[in-house]
């Protein structure tokens, strides 16, 4: 049974749809999700997070602090992920549509630049990276890139598993209330995980995620 | 241990996944010879015979989409000419030594073939005594001649050349650099290349007992390269330069070569392959799963019929015959899509019968699917519409001046547009596209 925040009937179809690609996807697939709305972004995040947290396994959050960190932590981490890592199939949810506290102005530019940079990278290491990893990839991306993000990842979109665009799906009921999206929740690590990621499920937040709007004004769109 | 229950939407949906959706040898329980009904149109058996008869040394190029299995067919080619011909066959991936967005240049591109060719050598025969010299020779030429800094390789050492593969993959600075201190030693550089393979199939034959023994390798996977951003012209200005000014260089002497090219380089010179190795280009084509007129073919689709049937029997249970049809006729033949589309629709038929226990593949579920495919190829430029709808109405691709090149490998790239050969070839948009396309066809070209 779902709980938390609802969705609308369409948003609640959409959801099931994306928990049964993950539900019967237990290899490397690469899943890209579309969205300009954070408070649905962060639903989704956290009813993934709880069925995660329920396997033990956790949803694993990488949530890099500085283009420093996307670049040259979490992209070799991705590619050479430690061994016990490689056993767990739970996915990894990267959101590049969101901005680190603390970030603006130019260091929001910087960071925007930096996620066109990753994905660019990543485009580059397909083949080492579905060799590698043997869970889904969850890339969270504006919507407002999706032309772009096909055209600088030609590679990785050529392979998508699947994707997932959203649209204003909150309930009625949920609109009445602040946007605040959830930070992912807190427990404790069974394994040690890099600074940079947290696992929704399965480990202390350091920072929850931006609850700006994609566009124009939070601007985590990338240029 | 308890055991799932039997599932059969879950157990279709990952016979199209994972492993299941990767390159396949041809004796894999999944594979289907998809044109064994037509064999005088066979492009690999075409590519096969020319092979076979060559003597001394040859060059082919073969070309096809994205995701519409050339992989596993050049590993049909391989088991071809290993069983059929007895030839020493070498198949290795440039995904893997080459960065696909970067400009090429000769120099950094031969380094990468070799750095391929000596680590598929080794991997298959060990012949590591013999690689030996051609790398202490390349790592004088690079560090004392050359003077290329930073090179951070000792190439004499065991795995040091798939190092130098992975360098100039992953460091676009280190490649410019090879690229830009080479361009005064290219001469050297393919000499040296060239004494290399002459080498290498001297000691293969030698090993193997055979002086006639026919030494064979299959690049793959360099049809991926185009030009991203800004870099976008660039790239493709220099793949046409490799593949037709440069041509001469990628022949080597007592090797047999295949290379995959992007299938832009056939829309630009229909006369490349007479460039380089004197050979028509061969296409890999989408399973032809429509004429020309845009009728249905009947043996393509029930190729596509046989492909989900070798995978999983009981796909009948949940997807009527018809309708696996119309999702094949929706992706126009393109093995990816088609097995998004299969994919989606268990998805959302398990999830269709979480309410309603008997739910059934209707017309609303496989519409909704199809939306989600359609989804996925838009938004479409105004632009790019006007030139697809004269593609759509001509079946024609060529470009109208080499400016637009970009374009044209991204409408490929895209699967926006595809390439058909049941007759002579031809193009035509996705079939997704079709409605979406025709608004630019009734608004007129304002061109």
């Amino acid at each position: 049974m779902t709980t938390g925040p609802a969705l609308n009937r369409e948003g609640e179809d959409a959801w099931l749809r994306f928990k049964q690609h993950l539900e019967w996807c237990d290899e490397f697939a690469l899943v890209f999700l579309f969205s300009d709305q954070p408070a649905i972004i962060s639903i989704l995040r956290e009813r993934l997070a709880a069925i995660y947290r329920a396997r033990i396994t956790g949803l694993e959050i990488p949530l890099p602090q500085t283009p420093d960190e996307l670049l040259e932590d979490l992209l070799p981490r991705l590619l050479s992920p430690f061994q016990y890592q490689q056993a767990l199939n739970a996915p990894i949810w990267l959101d590049l549509t969101r901005t680190p506290s603390g970030l603006s102005g130019d260091g929001a530019s910087v960071w925007r630049e930096a996620g066109l940079q990753f994905l660019a990278r990543l485009n580059e290491q397909r083949e080492p990276l579905r060799r590698v990893l043997t869970k889904p990839l969850i890339l969270v991306l504006p919507l407002a890139d999706k032309a772009r993000v096909k055209a600088l990842a030609p590679d990785l979109w050529a392979i998508r598993h699947f994707s997932l665009e959203t649209s204003p799906w909150l309930a009625p009921a949920e609109l009445a209330e602040p946007a605040h999206p959830p930070a992912p929740s807190p427990s404790i690590s069974p394994t040690p995980r890099p600074p940079w990621c947290r696992s929704g499920g399965a480990c202390g937040t350091r920072e929850a995620p931006s609850t700006a709007p994609c566009s124009p004004a939070g601007a985590p769109s990338m240029p | 241990m308890p055991t799932k229950p039997a599932d059969p939407l879950r157990d279709l949906y990952k016979s199209l996944s994972g492993k299941g959706a990767l390159p396949l040898d041809p004796d894999d329980p999944y594979y289907v010879p998809i044109l064994q009904a037509t064999p005088e149109k066979d492009p690999v058996l075409m590519l096969w015979k020319r092979l076979d008869w060559s003597e001394s040394e040859s060059v082919n190029l073969l070309t096809g989409f994205r995701g519409n299995g050339k992989s596993t067919e050049l590993r049909r080619l391989k088991r071809l000419l290993e069983v059929r011909s007895g030839a020493k066959v070498f198949l290795v991936n440039m995904a893997d030594f080459l960065l696909m967005t970067k400009p090429l240049e000769l120099s950094d591109f031969v380094l990468s073939l070799m750095t391929a060719l000596g680590r598929a050598v080794e991997e298959d025969t060990g012949l590591r005594a013999l690689t030996h010299s051609y790398w202490e020779r390349l790592q004088r030429f690079l560090t004392s001649e050359v003077q290329l800094e930073k090179l951070d390789l000792d190439l004499t050492q065991a795995g040091a050349p798939a190092k130098l593969g992975l360098k100039l993959k992953n460091e676009p600075d280190f490649k410019e650099r090879v690229q830009v201190h080479l361009r005064g030693h290219l001469s050297r550089l393919i000499e040296d290349a060239q004494g290399y393979t002459i080498d290498l199939v001297s000691a293969i034959r030698k090993d193997a007992d055979d002086p006639d023994l026919k030494v064979v390798l299959l690049v793959d996977s360099v049809e991926q390269i185009r030009g991203v951003g800004t870099d976008a012209t660039k790239v493709h200005n220099s793949v046409v330069d490799l593949f037709s000014g440069q041509a001469a260089s990628l022949a080597f002497p007592l090797l047999h070569l295949v290379y995959t090219i992007p299938p832009y380089l056939l829309a630009l010179s229909q006369n490349l392959g007479r460039t380089l190795g004197g050979h028509p280009v061969v296409s890999w084509p989408n399973v032809h799963v429509r004429s020309r007129d845009g009728s249905p073919d009947e043996t393509g689709l029930q190729v596509m019929e046989t492909i989900i049937d070798k995978r999983q029997a009981t796909w009948r249970d949940v997807i009527p015959p018809d309708t696996l049809r119309r999702l094949a006729s929706s992706t126009g033949g393109n093995l990816r899509d088609f097995f998004r589309l299969v994919r989606e629709c268990a998805v959302t038929l398990s999830n269709a019968r979480l309410a309603a226990p008997d739910a059934v593949l209707d017309e609303e579920i496989v519409r909704r699917v199809e939306e989600q495919l359609r989804n996925e190829l838009l938004p479409i430029a105004e632009d790019d519409g006007r030139w697809l709808s004269r593609i759509h109405e001509t079946k024609d691709a060529s470009l109208p001046t080499t400016d637009v090149l970009p374009a044209l490998a991204r409408f490929l790239d895209g699967n926006l547009i595809m390439n058909y050969l049941n007759g002579e070839p031809w193009y035509d948009i996705h079939p997704l596209l079709v409605g979406e396309i025709d608004r630019y066809a009734r608004s007129g070209d304002p061109d």
